[in-house]
């Protein structure tokens, strides 16, 4: 009796569970508590905090080396809090994640974060890599302060660049160059555009003047001279300084590592390539410059795939056509070969011929290169074997057929007929 | 009037080239001549029947009164018209439907159906890898016919 009345009570138990919603696995369960120590449950977990805490890498990075945003950018920047499931925008901050910062440190966070570990597992020593510390925060303001007071001090034309909308659409290799700032040279920015001025961002207006003295260089100096290339070209390009070798006014203002170099290279294709054309820059250029300013979509040129004479329209249309052919048949190719039994009947002789034609078709080798003597393979009627073996039996017989019209043509040579008197009487004036 | 919507070869190169370039799909030859009752009875089922069975099948005529073809009318033994040949990925393709020649259809066929039930086994068992199939159509709708040993 007992036994089935504690049956009946861990039924009830069952039906009394509810349903609830885990946004970790993104799944309704009616598991109850259990349902945290399940793998699939801890897998999904690990990967939900390590996305998180990816997105948090960057804001990390600009906890430690405050840098101003432009408005430009402060759209695109914001951060999804998954604890507190709420989104933090960027609008309005003056510096780089500024609002999440302050979302990171404030109490409700903690909490939400809190709940959220005692709710779906995932251990409460970690609450404080979720968040940011009180003393970190303490840090960032003061360093925000100081690059507010240095910006005020600094040149108006900073700011005036600053105000401007810079037209660098890459924004993510913004943030690649700033990584490799930390990672590859100890550069300490105290200036409010060291991180705001990059190598895409500098415009190409040639009307203000910027110097940078507020960004020095933590001497790190192994092949620095050489490594170092100016990070904001247009800025050095309009610098007064005469007499002064480039290397030496990037060493003593800007500097960054080659890398970022070869970054604005690869990027940049016009306005910044032919704004490098001066006469100070000794660099060896990497990545291709124009000799003379190419028309370009802001000077109101045609984009280049629309840019065809008669001749390349010809060929435009020509090759359009190849690659359509090509497309299709290596669609039909792939879905076909997906698709039929490998072991269908001239599978392998399918496959071979297929790719003849399609060299055939690009022109690798002549179309219709079979011999005039090809014949299919064929079953005879009368043939006992393999199919092979008919087509050599039919070689064999059109052999014969031929040889014995040959022959038989041979023996009949019709000659005129000629007397025996006339063949006796011309013999005689020969030998004489 | 079948005769001008299929294509009708006349030269070596052209059947040559339509055995090698069919892949995948069942190609239907026939061999006769236009002017021939049976013939024409045949084309236009084949015809009509040409866009049903485009998928998987395809259906061309060859002119056994051409000069070049004649070597073919030679390897493939054609002694009746017409004569139907099937190929698949240039193999030939065989079908035992009770008569004494099991390498090609000879005559016409009773309706469209049974050409498409003909071409559609043949496709069948080429796509699982058979050289013979057997003819899926009751004795009684197989034309036949007696072939005399090597022509003798």
């Amino acid at each position: 009796m007992e036994k089935e009345k504690k049956k009946k009570q861990k039924q009830k138990q069952k039906q009394k569970r509810q349903f609830e919603f885990c946004k970790v696995c993104k799944l309704n369960h009616d598991q109850g508590r259990g349902h945290i120590y399940f793998p699939n449950h801890k897998k999904s977990l690990s990967s939900f905090l390590s996305r998180f805490l990816s997105n948090l890498s960057e804001l990390r990075s600009f906890l430690k080396n405050p840098s101003s945003l432009t408005p430009h950018h402060a759209l695109q920047n914001g951060l999804w809090c998954v604890f507190c499931d709420s989104n933090i925008s960027e609008l309005h901050s003056s510096f780089a994640c500024e609002n999440s910062i302050k979302h990171l440190a404030g109490a409700e966070h903690l909490n939400n974060v809190r709940e959220f570990l005692r709710k779906y597992g995932g251990g409460m020593d970690r609450v404080d890599s979720f968040r940011v510390s009180e003393s970190d925060l303490d840090k960032w303001e003061k360093n925000c302060k100081s690059l507010k007071n240095a910006a005020s001090s600094s040149s108006e034309g900073s700011f005036v660049h600053l105000s401007r909308p810079s037209k660098d659409i890459h924004y993510k290799l913004n943030s690649v160059t700033t990584d490799r700032f930390e990672k590859t040279s100890n550069f300490s920015f105290k200036s409010s555009f060291s991180n705001s001025v990059m190598p895409l961002q500098c415009n190409t207006n040639e009307s203000y003047q910027v110097s940078h003295p507020e960004v020095t260089r933590v001497a790190n100096s192994a092949a620095v001279p050489y490594d170092a290339v100016p990070l904001s070209m247009s800025t050095h390009r309009n610098m007064d300084v005469p007499g002064m070798s480039t290397i030496e006014s990037a060493a003593g203002h800007h500097t960054v590592c080659m890398e970022s170099q070869h970054a604005c290279f690869s990027n940049s294709r016009g306005s910044t390539a032919t704004s490098f054309h001066n006469d100070s820059w000794s660099f060896t250029q990497i990545g291709r410059l124009p000799e003379e300013p190419i028309a370009n979509v802001y000077s109101g040129a045609p984009p280049p795939w629309l840019e065809m004479g008669e001749e390349s329209g010809i060929n435009l249309g020509a090759t359009k056509d190849l690659h359509m052919n090509d497309v299709v048949s290596h669609s039909d190719q792939s879905h076909k070969s997906r698709k039929l039994n490998p072991k269908r009947v001239g599978a392998a002789w399918a496959e071979k011929r297929r790719i003849e034609l399609e060299r055939e078709k690009r022109g690798e080798i002549a179309a219709n290169n079979c011999d005039d003597s090809w014949l299919p393979n064929f079953g005879r009627v009368w043939q006992a074997g393999t199919r092979k073996e008919s087509r050599k039996e039919f070689e064999m017989e059109k052999q014969r057929l031929f040889n014995i019209e040959n022959t038989s043509e041979a023996s009949i040579v019709i000659q005129p007929y000629k007397s025996k008197k006339a063949v006796s009487s011309t013999t005689p004036k020969i030998l004489l | 009037m079948s005769g001008i919507l299929l294509p009708t070869l006349s030269k070596k190169k052209e059947v040559d080239s339509i055995i090698r370039d069919t892949l995948d799909k069942l190609l239907v030859l026939r061999f006769g001549r236009p002017s021939d009752p049976i013939c024409l009875q045949l084309d236009d089922i084949l015809f009509k029947t040409s866009h049903e069975v485009s998928k998987f099948a395809a259906i061309a005529l060859v002119d056994i009164d051409s000069e070049e073809i004649q070597v073919y009318v030679k390897y493939f033994d054609i002694s009746l018209i017409p004569s139907t040949i099937f190929f698949f990925n240039a193999h030939h393709m065989k079908m035992d439907s009770g008569t004494a020649d099991h390498t090609k259809w000879v005559g016409s066929f009773h309706r469209k159906q049974d050409f498409i039930d003909v071409v559609e086994a043949i496709y069948r068992g080429a796509m699982k890898g058979k050289l013979i199939v057997s003819c899926p159509l009751p004795p009684e709708r197989i034309p036949k016919f007696q072939l005399l040993f090597k022509n003798l």
